[in-house]
């Protein structure tokens, strides 16, 4: 596994990884992750949760900090001899692991993270030699997994023959995320008892975050007991918090978001692009009742007055309006919960998505026969 | 409130026929009657009509449409027929009446068949479209207003009342086996069953289809309750939607143009119906209760009094006497199919009582079954503890109380419904006789009414808390064939329209959709929700733990009172039917201690004052 950041960096493709980790052990694929050794107090190898971990260095500008990661990762690579190499993202990693290809002829899995203007692809193109990148990916790369039809559309778009493009998406365990008592848990959670309304993700500016911080002025004038509750961290998070009026909560990047979502009614997920955001999965699987732009896999996932409000992005007003509907119609809320959960339990249970890859990865593995 | 009647065929009988049955539901509606026939002579619709909106003979029914299209009639009311007036209007429909009817119309030819789901109301009407050749029959979702189809080689007729078709010389009278099997069993006719061979009901939240040309029918369910929450609001968001969805359904019920009262039993249920109506009203309300005086369990109109008094109401009281025993024929032939539910009887006297002042009642219908209000499920969550023993153990001593224990010994129905699984110990709750008793009672009847306790399972979904499944059952089948035909057919013999705000779709989706069962019941107390609301807007004084409803001191009328009528009675019950001598034996057991057969006495009672009423053979 060849991923960007990992432990203690946590982001939405970090966390599908870790929680995936140990399923795939159990179904017998032994897994390596090799990943950015972006601070320097991080060890260089450490075992997480019975996953070793390889942290690489990345020094300098980033140019030469990609290529330094690359070329350092070949000793290492030739040391396992990895059966197969999953790249998470076709940037770096994809790379990475093209590189490896080139040398040792290990097959090669990539996984396109986002789509959309800040996608993965779209920012390949404008990366030096972005054209040439795209056409060794196309042609290196032996599957791709594909989470949301948005990235289908694109792969297929630069040529990737439907064979090769994979669909699995994202995974969530429905035990941990499950829907419970409230009351209990706000309590010792020290939020209050009345409806929340639940942010979690990174707070950079993509998940356009500010949008929901700014309404919320306009939300409690009608709704003055609702909280907003904002987890995770990240470049805006400052600058949200100098924004931030009254009743919003920030938690900042909390151990487990599980009991956070279990106590919140409504979720909303304001981003310009998406991949498939697991925390709309987890929220699903909580019970809540979702508004989702509608970019990547939300798309996929959101049936419009089914099972949450799909809205379009970078409009304000529209998520407004949209908590306004929700907060005034638990009847509504309730039944969107329940058409949420059982569709995340149905096509994006975390065991299901394990499944699939190891069924993927034993497809392309070629065992080195035996010296005859 | 109105009574309806129709008729597609290839040929209509002789118009006086038609005029018999319709006027055979006079009482449905004393102010106007219309006969409408189609220019083909294949379709006739009529009506009996309680004028309560638009009292001018513009709401005049069976009505078309302005431009003559399609015809309906309708009985009924739509509680939003205002704002889908306006949004109509907007759509460029031009309404010629003031009536909520005409809306319906209009709502058909906008969204054809799926306009029903736009309706919020209790109804019950047929539309013809001619364009298409078909008749539509809707009920509305909780089956307040009742409809009886009878398809016949010749074509289809449908009523509001039975008695509108045994008003037909060739109506046959005879009964349905399988029918008389589910009375005895629940002491009511569930579903789409009817007494009458021929004749079914058309179950709540259904539609019915008929197509001319084949003679036809199709019923499909149109609502359906919504499943039960997963997540859970915070109890201040449901308490707050809970009032606010209940004044805005008392708002809108209160509308009528004719005067408007409220059944004040003294309950929760209906003292939130007084609270809200108080609130929303420029005038005082008007409350009306019943008393039973020198019967101390029964006789609580103190508490009735004490909220009439809290709101400023004008509260009007009626004592009962036992002397209303002359109304039991008439109240058995007035149900229609056979009922055993004694309250049948102050339902109907306080209705007379109301009707001099009022002409609609608001009254508190619905709440039990929505919020979790018996104090049965009480003890059906009780219940669950009894399910840790083996259940071959359990299984041996259902078998020996059914066979060991005497009927209606106290214990034996609870120790027969745990010798099954958690469904049947709902189901048991609520059985009038059970499949052993019933055989030997009525052994003409072949088959085992074992077959109709697991047809009942078909509304118990194991997915769901047992909470949740068992006041689904109840919703749909005692209320709706039960408490609802009661509530029903006893205003509308004194021609009174009674409504009821719990019964709103949107408060009904709210209770089983939004609240978790921490706010319905626990083993130790019912109804949680609603009195938390209760704290919140009743008098302080106000015991909110009682159960009451409006109920007669049965046994101790069966024992005095009525005692010589109804074995007069029985000792004639038709012997094709009845087992003499376990009637008998159910009658020397009022007076034995640790028995209770009153509800069964009464069973056997009003089935065979129905039987002579209508003259119905097996």
């Amino acid at each position: 596994m060849i991923i960007q950041a990992y432990y203690p960096r946590l982001g939405g493709a970090e966390r599908q990884l870790a929680s995936l980790a140990p399923l795939l052990k159990n179904l017998g694929v032994e897994i390596q992750i090799f990943t950015r050794k972006y601070d320097r107090v991080l060890a260089p190898f450490e075992i997480i949760n019975n996953v070793p971990v390889y942290r690489l260095p990345v020094p300098g500008p980033k140019p030469l900090a990609a290529l330094s990661y690359s070329i350092s990762a070949m000793p290492m690579l030739a040391k396992l001899k990895p059966d197969v190499i999953h790249a998470h993202e076709l940037l770096s990693p994809a790379t990475t692991a093209l590189m490896a290809k080139w040398l040792f002829r290990t097959p090669v899995v990539a996984k396109v993270l986002r789509g959309g203007e800040l996608g993965d692809l779209a920012k390949l193109k404008n990366r030096a030699f972005g054209g040439s990148r795209i056409e060794s990916i196309k042609k290196g790369i032996d599957s791709f997994v594909v989470i949301s039809t948005e990235i289908d559309n694109e792969l297929e778009a630069i040529g990737v023959p439907k064979e090769k493009r994979i669909f699995i998406p994202n995974g969530v365990d429905p035990d941990r995320f499950a829907p419970g008592d409230k009351s209990d848990l706000r309590h010792s959670l020290n939020l209050p008892d009345d409806v929340i309304v639940v942010y979690s993700g990174r707070l950079d500016p993509e998940k356009r975050v500010i949008h929901l911080v700014e309404i919320w002025k306009e939300v409690i004038k009608k709704h003055p007991a609702a909280t907003l509750l904002i987890l995770g961290a990240g470049t805006e998070g400052e600058a949200l918090k100098q924004l931030a009026g009254a009743k919003v909560r920030f938690e900042g990047n909390v151990r487990d978001v599980a009991p956070y979502l279990r106590a919140a009614d409504i979720f909303v997920l304001p981003s310009s692009t998406e991949g498939l955001s697991n925390a709309l999965l987890e929220a699903m699987a909580s019970g809540l009742a979702p508004i989702v732009t509608s970019v990547g896999g939300a798309t996929d996932l959101i049936r419009d007055g089914e099972n949450g409000i799909l809205i379009p992005p970078d409009n304000q007003q529209a998520i407004l309006s949209s908590l306004l509907i929700l907060l005034d119609n638990i009847e509504l809320r309730m039944r969107f919960g329940v058409t949420g959960r059982k569709l995340v339990e149905k096509n994006y249970s975390l065991s299901a998505s394990a499944e699939k890859l190891n069924a993927l990865y034993r497809q392309l593995w070629k065992p080195s026969l035996p010296d005859k | 409130m109105c009574g309806i009647l129709g008729l597609a065929a290839k040929q209509l009988p002789d118009e006086r026929i038609l005029i018999a049955m319709r006027d055979a539901m006079s009482h449905r509606g004393p102010d106007d009657a219309g006969l409408w026939i189609s220019s083909d002579k294949k379709v006739c619709l009529s009506q009996r009509r309680l004028a309560i909106i638009d009292l001018s003979p513009d709401g005049h029914q069976p009505m078309s449409d302005a431009t003559g299209k399609v015809h309906i009639t309708f009985n009924g009311e739509i509680y939003n027929y205002l704002e889908l007036r306006q949004e109509l209007q907007a759509k460029g429909h031009i309404f010629k009446t003031a009536s909520d009817t005409e809306v319906i119309l209009e709502a058909y030819l906008e969204w054809g068949e799926e306009s029903v789901t736009h309706l919020n109301g209790m109804f019950a009407f047929a539309l013809y479209d001619p364009q298409k050749q078909q008749l539509l029959i809707s009920r509305d979702r909780a089956g307040e207003k009742p409809l009886y189809y009878w398809l016949t080689p010749d074509g289809l007729w449908f009523a509001s009342e039975l008695k509108a078709f045994t008003a037909n010389p060739n109506f046959p009278r005879r009964i349905e086996p399988h029918a008389l099997d589910s009375y005895l069993t629940f002491g009511y006719i569930p579903g789409d069953e009817c007494i009458f061979r021929g004749v079914k009901k058309l179950p709540a939240a259904h539609m019915l289809i008929y197509k001319l040309d084949f003679n036809e029918i199709n019923i499909h369910r149109y609502w359906s309750l919504p499943e039960p929450p997963v997540s859970v609001a915070s109890t201040n968001e449901l308490l707050n939607q809970f009032e606010s969805l209940l004044e805005d359904s008392v708002r809108r019920q209160l509308i009528a143009d004719v005067p408007v009262g409220i059944l004040l039993s003294g309950g929760i249920d209906s003292s939130l119906v007084t609270a809200m109506a108080a609130r929303v009203s420029a005038e005082p309300v008007k409350t009306f209760t019943i008393s039973f005086p020198g019967h101390r369990v029964e006789d609580e109109v103190g508490y009735a009094r004490l909220v009439a008094q809290y709101f400023g109401a004008v509260h009007t009281e009626l004592a009962v006497e036992p002397a209303s025993l002359d109304l039991l024929p008439q109240l058995a032939r007035q149900f229609d199919e056979p009922m055993a539910d004694s309250s049948m009887v102050p339902s109907y006297l306080v209705s007379r009582l109301i009707r001099e002042h009022a002409t609609v009642a608001l009254g508190g219908d619905g709440g039990d079954e929505l919020f979790a209000g018996y104090p049965t499920y009480r003890e059906i969550l009780k219940d669950a503890r009894f399910f840790h023993i083996p259940s071959n153990a359990r299984k041996m001593i259902g078998w020996c109380a059914t066979r060991l224990m005497p009927v209606g010994m106290k214990g034996r129905h609870h120790l027969m419904g745990l010798a099954g699984d958690v469904a049947d110990n709902a189901i048991y709750y609520n059985v009038m006789f059970d499949p052993h008793t019933r055989a030997r009672l009525v052994p003409a009847l072949s088959e085992s009414s074992t077959r109709i306790l697991k047809d009942k399972r078909k509304y118990l979904n194991p997915a769901y808390t047992s909470l949740q499944q068992v006041t689904r059952m109840d919703f749909q089948t005692r209320m709706v064939d039960d408490y609802l035909v009661k509530v029903d057919r006893a205003s509308m013999l004194a021609s009174l329209e009674t409504r009821a705000p719990f019964l709103d779709y949107r408060i009904v989706e709210f209770a089983f959709g939004c609240i978790p069962d921490s706010l319905r019941a626990n083993t130790q107390e019912v109804k949680i929700l609603p009195r938390m609301l209760a704290k919140k807007v009743l008098p302080a004084q106000l015991d909110i733990n009682r159960k009451q409803g409006f109920s007669i001191p049965l046994k101790a009328w069966l024992k005095n009172e009525w005692f010589d009528y109804s074995q007069a009675v029985l000792s004639e019950a038709d012997e094709n039917i009845f087992n003499r001598r376990e009637v008998n034996n159910l009658f020397e057991s009022l007076n034995r201690r640790g028995f209770s057969n009153k509800w069964r006495i009464f069973t056997i009672l009003l089935f065979e004052l129905w039987r002579r009423e209508y003259q119905a053979v097996l």
